[in-house]
């Protein structure tokens, strides 16, 4: 095991990943993963047209009850996907409002922050 | 460490919903807020409102500031010698919105104002002439986007994004800075959020993130030379208010106390009576 090492360089990143919580100001929506993909499509088709809508956003984990979720958006898009998600403010009438808490080329780095110590591991998977 | 400004939370008459906007902005990581009142023609001007009691944690209280600030909107009619105005020089930033080409080339080049706002929810009414654009940066002025009317109506959306990206390509947004202009906490979007929508707008990422820390810093540093010093170089100040390391600078100058000075006037009167005597005498 002696001097065994592989070193990968990562020097443009494929992808992206944020974790983002839809606040619905307390309003209650039953919402499951493809509900809360479809959102994400029309905001993106809202702001960017058919070029947006073909960003391939795909939901890694999505916890019901709080409306939290973790997404891979291509590295390329991710300024598209982030601006629609900020200026997306209404469903169905109501206001809402997508919280991006964070944004990281890397998935391990969204487990843990060093400015807030309460880890959020505990989503169920999808 | 970086301070995150929004330098436009608009002043609403229900306390309840201002105040949620401002524990919003808090707790979104805004630490320096400035409440805009708008001054409209035919409104009265009053002096600035005092900064509202919000009821947030002792290490929030100690990084979170409240500045009070003043739209002026500006048309042809407008007599802008009130500007210099005692209860206008209460407000810690002020702000000029011009609506029409002359008021814009008079605010970019003659008026003693801070920043210079437009409502980017509709179409301008006038051209952004380059000249005029050029006058205001060398004079040290400020520019500022809202992005509040891109969020509350999709329509206002096209609109807002057209006269930002039109300004930006002119200076890539050197001397702008960025702010919600929110009437609801539901206006409030967070600052890395708001520092991508910059990047839409034509900005690079760095000047993106500036627009929100940097600039606005420079900005209230320059609204306080305008308020607190003569041609940017004296401030006048209370004796009261000097620190107690510099009192030794006023120690040597004190007045005399008023009974030594009486005593020493009439002693004056009374030597050049007898001079006067003595000479008529030897004539």
């Amino acid at each position: 095991m002696e001097g065994e090492f592989e070193r990968i360089v990562l020097k443009s990143p494929q992808y992206h990943y944020m974790m983002v919580q839809l606040d619905l100001f307390g309003a209650k929506a039953n919402f499951d993963s493809d509900l809360f993909k479809n959102l994400i499509m029309k905001a993106l088709k809202g702001l960017h047209g058919d070029v947006g809508g073909s960003i391939s956003v795909d939901i890694i984990r999505f916890e019901k009850k709080s409306l939290k979720s973790i997404l891979r958006v291509p590295s390329i898009g991710l300024v598209k996907v982030w601006s629609a998600l900020t200026l997306y403010s209404s469903h169905n009438d109501k206001p809402c409002h997508f919280k991006v808490s964070k944004v990281s080329p890397h998935l391990p780095s969204l487990s843990v922050n060093s400015r807030d110590f309460t880890s959020e591991l505990l989503l169920e998977k999808v | 460490m970086v301070k995150f400004h929004d330098l436009n939370i608009a002043r609403v008459k229900d306390a309840v919903a201002q105040k949620h906007t401002l524990r919003i902005a808090c707790r979104l990581g805004y630490e320096v807020v400035a409440v805009t009142t708008v001054l409209k023609n035919g409104n009265e001007l009053t002096a600035a409102p005092p900064p509202i009691e919000l009821q947030l944690t002792k290490e929030e209280q100690q990084n979170f500031q409240q500045l009070s600030r003043i739209t002026v909107v500006l048309s042809d009619k407008t007599n802008n010698s009130y500007l210099g105005n005692d209860k206008i020089k209460s407000y810690d930033i002020l702000a000029v919105q011009p609506t029409t080409e002359k008021s814009f080339q008079v605010a970019c080049s003659e008026l003693n104002v801070d920043l210079i706002t437009f409502d980017f929810s509709t179409w301008l009414g006038f051209h952004l002439k380059h000249q005029y654009v050029q006058t205001a940066l060398r004079l040290g002025k400020y520019f500022e986007f809202t992005y509040g009317p891109a969020i509350r109506d999709t329509t206002c959306r096209r609109y807002v994004f057209q006269n930002t990206t039109d300004f930006v390509q002119r200076k890539e947004g050197q001397n702008t800075i960025i702010s919600s202009g929110a009437e609801w906490p539901t206006d409030l979007r967070a600052p890395y959020d708001v520092a991508n929508l910059a990047i839409l707008f034509g900005m690079k990422e760095g000047q993106a993130k500036s627009s929100l820390t940097s600039t606005p810093r420079a900005l209230l540093l320059k609204a306080a030379t305008r308020r607190l010093t003569v041609k940017s170089s004296i401030t006048i100040g209370h004796v009261t208010s000097i620190p107690e390391k510099d009192k030794w600078k006023i120690e040597g100058s004190k007045p005399p106390s008023t009974d030594a000075g009486k005593r020493q006037n009439t002693d004056d009167h009374d030597e050049p009576k007898k001079k006067k005597s003595k000479k008529l005498k030897s004539n």
